[in-house]
């Protein structure tokens, strides 16, 4: 049964007719020999004692009169009467031959192959002779109780035979013509189901792999239906003479217009909500479906492929503008952090208590300011595509591990946390410098703010071949298991996983795992909720660049 | 697929074009001889009312046939007669003829008499493929359907009865003629052919009248013929039978022309009609036996049974007979050393253009087992058979 589900559907049908033709062969055989063969054997049976009853009829008259031509007459009359039978003989009493058929001499074992008991009016055997099988019917007569003669009848059981033989042939030859007309119809019906299957399997599997809308294909689709006979649904618009629309067939996804010819012929009407179809049987309803279906779909992916032109096109004039206010908050921003440092640090003069609190808090949020103008211009460049990334070698614990640390010390410092690197002089790497210290500003930043207070940041590089593997480390309230994917998703903030955390852009992490793609690397995170939580992202050495050199 | 389709379906077309083989004759060696003799069997009317044409059917056999033993045989051969008498009755025919077969076991059987008697046999011959040659017959039966075992030398009464109706009605201007027929066989047989002449000239038989074979009980056929007018009647019977119709014929004032075919036994109808004979006249399928200064045969026939059968006088039937022996006879010589039934039947059907010296040859083919054709007319004058050349003249005179 499995290896007949794994058939193609060509091979079942083939197979399925055969089956039918078998079970039909067999069916017809049993009949002859079950139905047939048993009635022509009754058939010759009963034949053998009417002739052996007719003979006795007039031998009792001749025996009595010992008129031996007569008896014999009427044997050889009934005999050429009857071209199956293959003898008559008549014996008397003491079982002796009274008279025969037999045109040379007498086979006197054939007496004693069907003896009629005393008493006995009939009786039929099936005899083997030197003339084949015989059905030999023997019949006795009386005088009163006392036997005078028995009448013996010979009919050959190839009688039977000769009638069989011509309905075997006929079976055979009847089988022939009916498997030589099944082979044909089979595989032309297989094909009409199986042609268009593969056809629309194959196109399906183009669709499947992309390829959908090419104006190849659907040229190839509509040939193929035209070829095939098939018709598409004529716009019932067009056919009530109305304003035509549909789907020109040598431009995909063209609407409206006039028609250059009268050849040319509407294939579908793309805002028909009702689809409707000539084709006739399940097959080509199916394919006309699947063209239909293949056209909604080449108009959706149009109208989807449009609509994200659109929003890709203000997604652009929205991050121009965002980086044409941020750039221009920078310098203002900037200046005024530099200028609200130098009041806090008392350069200007000497600051009351509350001045000074005042004007650390003035210096605090301008920082986040400047972080937020930073990510946002990042993100804008990252947007726009435009993320430069000038990668050259570079040694990362004093290039960029270190200028970070003391970019941040002031930060550090406010939140009383203590920074462990491990990353040396001797962890050297192709990479964009600028960039990775825009990561480590992020990761180390995060440590700050999401860390505990007081707690440790701990940044270690691991040597691992063709690569490095970076950790950033801090002890924590960290994430649970389940939203560390979510961390690097656009404007996802860990405040927002962490209940009750700073607040920040959100865009961080994001674009952290955006740098580190870019040098061709990948991030994530793990760590233990309310415990700690470790930034990992790995870099190759090499961006194809020697490092020696 | 079609890699296993194709042979199964060559496989079934072989066992659809299957099938026995037809049997063919076998060639192997007959019954019926030995390094001495052969075996020839027969089955005639040796007594009852056609007894005359069974004996001299036989004796006019013997008397070639004894002739060529005396001179050695065929290829060192003599020929052994089995003769049993049928009484020209069919059942006896064929129980004579089952026991030539079956138990004398003779290789060919010949000078059978009587179309109902050969008409009874016939399926018998076809059955055990043994050659009749030579039948005191003229059945079409016997000719049409072609019979392969079967050798007729005589002309079949169809021609008999053709050649005196177109006497009768091209020579004689004759319209209205009528038959009397023996109720059998022979006589529907010689019935038929006189039907089937008459309607060349769009005519019909004027009376039909009929007898039992073996009877005499010609009156009510007279009665039938004598009211109708008939010019002449044509009689397909034996002699007795006919000869008691033409005297009662007479002696009720009715005079046509009475015509017999040759199974009639001329001699025999000659001898019993006596003067009231004159006139009737007979056809024959062989010239007359007693024209012995130029017909060979004629002189030896008549030689040959003075010789073996003193008291008979050479007559039409016994002639028959000895013609029947001489293409038997040559049948054999023409056979291969051994014989053979299926050989013999080629045999004969080489014979072409063959002189039995009755000046007219005979021919047999593989789809002509007729071996003369030729009809002759006879006339009873004065209790003799005379030849008649012109029936026109005859009747002028």
């Amino acid at each position: 049964m499995r290896r007949f589900a794994n058939l193609s559907v060509r091979q079942k049908i083939a197979a399925s007719t055969f089956v039918v033709i078998a079970f039909i062969t067999a069916v017809s055989w049993l009949s002859i020999q079950l139905i047939v063969f048993p009635n022509l054997t009754r058939q010759i049976v009963s034949r053998g004692l009417t002739i052996a009853e007719s003979i006795a009829a007039r031998a009792q008259r001749y025996l009595t009169a010992n008129d031996k031509p007569n008896l014999l007459d009427v044997m050889f009359t009934e005999k050429w009467m009857n071209p199956n039978l293959l003898y008559i003989f008549v014996l008397d009493a003491s079982h002796r031959v009274v008279a025969h058929t037999f045109l040379s001499d007498f086979p006197d074992a054939l007496i004693q192959d069907n003896i009629l008991a005393p008493g006995q009016g009939r009786q039929t055997r099936l005899i083997e002779t030197s003339m084949g099988s015989v059905y030999d019917t023997a019949l006795g007569l009386y005088e009163g109780i006392h036997p005078i003669a028995t009448v013996r009848v010979g009919l050959s059981k190839g009688s039977i035979d000769q009638v069989i033989h011509p309905l075997v042939q006929i079976l055979l030859g009847l089988l022939t013509l009916v498997i030589t007309i099944a082979v044909f119809l089979s595989t032309w019906f297989s094909r009409q189901i199986t042609d268009p299957i593969t056809q629309l399997s194959n196109l399906a599997g183009e669709v499947s792999r992309g390829k959908f809308g090419e104006s190849g294909n659907l040229r190839a689709l509509v040939k193929c239906w035209k070829r095939e006979g098939w018709k598409l649904s004529a716009c019932p618009a067009y056919e009530r003479g109305a304003p035509p629309c549909w789907l020109r067939d040598d431009v995909p996804g063209q609407e409206g217009g006039e028609l250059d010819s009268p050849e040319e012929r509407p294939l579908k009407c793309l805002d028909c909500q009702v689809y409707q179809t000539e084709a006739g049987d399940e097959i080509a309803q199916l394919g006309d479906a699947f063209c239909h279906m293949l056209f909604k779909l080449d108009l959706y992916q149009r109208e989807l492929r449009q609509t994200n032109e659109d929003l890709r096109k203000l997604n652009r004039s929205y991050m121009d503008m965002l980086s044409f206010v941020t750039h221009e908050l920078k310098t203002p921003i900037a200046n005024s952090t530099m200028s609200a440092h130098s009041v806090l640090q008392r350069i200007f003069g000497p600051l009351t208590p509350m001045q000074q609190r005042m004007v650390g808090l003035i210096c605090r949020n301008l920082d986040q300011s400047m972080t937020m103008i930073r990510n946002y211009l990042d993100l804008s460049r990252i947007e726009k595509d435009e993320l430069r990334f000038t990668p050259l070698i570079l040694r990362l614990g004093s290039e960029v591990v270190e200028s970070v640390l003391a970019e941040l010390s002031a930060m550090i410092s406010a939140h009383g946390m203590e920074v462990e690197s491990t990353v040396g002089e001797d962890v050297v790497l192709e990479g964009d410098s600028e960039l990775l210290r825009v990561v480590y500003r992020n990761l180390v930043g995060n440590g700050c703010k999401y860390g505990r207070a007081g707690g440790r940041i701990r940044l270690r590089a691991i040597d691992e071949g063709d690569r490095y593997r970076f950790e950033v480390w801090n002890d924590g309230q960290g994430v649970a298991q389940e939203q560390m994917e979510r961390l690097f998703q656009k404007f996802t903030r860990i405040a927002e996983v962490q209940q009750g955390a700073n607040k920040g852009t959100g865009l961080g992490l994001f674009i952290c795992r955006t740098i580190v793609n870019r040098h061709g690397g990948k991030i994530w995170a793990e760590g233990q909720e309310g415990e700690w939580i470790n930034f990992i992202f790995e870099l190759p050495k090499s961006q194809g660049r020697s490092l020696v050199s | 697929m079609e890699r296993w389709i194709y042979p199964l379906l060559f496989l079934i077309l072989m066992a659809c074009s299957g099938g026995a083989p037809g049997e063919k004759p076998g060639t192997g060696q007959s019954p019926g001889f030995d390094a001495q003799e052969i075996l020839v069997g027969s089955s005639l009317a040796l007594t009852g009312h056609a007894s005359f044409l069974g004996t001299q059917t036989l004796h006019g056999a013997l008397s070639y046939l004894n002739e060529v033993n005396e001179a050695g045989g065929v290829h060192g051969r003599k020929i052994r007669v089995i003769a049993y008498d049928d009484g020209y009755d069919p059942p006896r025919c064929l129980e004579n003829t089952q026991r030539l077969i079956a138990v004398d076991r003779v290789f060919a059987l010949s000078c059978y008499v009587g179309t109902p008697t050969s008409v009874k046999i016939m399926r018998l011959v076809q059955e055990a493929r043994i050659p009749l040659v030579g039948l005191f017959t003229g059945a079409q039966i016997l000719r049409n359907p072609f019979q392969r075992y079967i050798i007729n030398i005589r002309a079949s009464y169809h021609q008999e009865t053709g050649a005196v109706v177109r006497e009768f009605v091209e020579s004689l201007g004759m319209r209205k003629i009528a038959v009397f027929y023996q109720y059998d066989d022979y006589g529907f047989d010689g019935l038929t052919g006189t039907q089937i002449a008459l309607k060349r000239y769009g005519l019909e038989p004027v009376a039909m009248g009929h007898y039992r074979r073996g009877s005499l009980e010609i009156e009510d056929a007279l009665s039938q013929i004598l009211g109708s007018g008939a010019e002449a009647v044509i009689m397909i019977g034996t002699y007795e039978p006919c000869a008691a119709f033409i005297r009662l014929a007479k002696a009720r004032h009715f005079n046509p022309i009475f015509h017999c075919v040759s199974f009639v036994g001329p001699e025999e109808l000659a001898t019993r009609l006596g003067p009231v004979g004159d006139g009737v006249i007979i056809t024959q399928v062989v010239p007359p036996p007693s024209a012995i200064l130029l017909l060979p045969a004629a002189e030896e026939y008549t030689r040959l049974l003075g010789r073996f059968y003193p008291e008979d006088r050479p007559n039409y039937v016994g002639f028959e007979g000895f013609l029947n022996a001489k293409i038997l006879v040559e049948g054999l010589r023409r056979a291969s050393p051994v014989p053979d039934r299926e050989k013999f039947i080629d045999a004969v059907e080489t014979i072409q253009n063959f002189s039995l010296g009755i000046g007219n040859p005979v021919t047999f083919g593989p789809r002509d087992h007729q071996g003369l054709d030729k009809v002759y007319f006879t006339q009873i004058h004065a209790g003799e058979l005379a030849l008649v050349m012109n029936l026109k003249s005859e009747k002028r005179q």
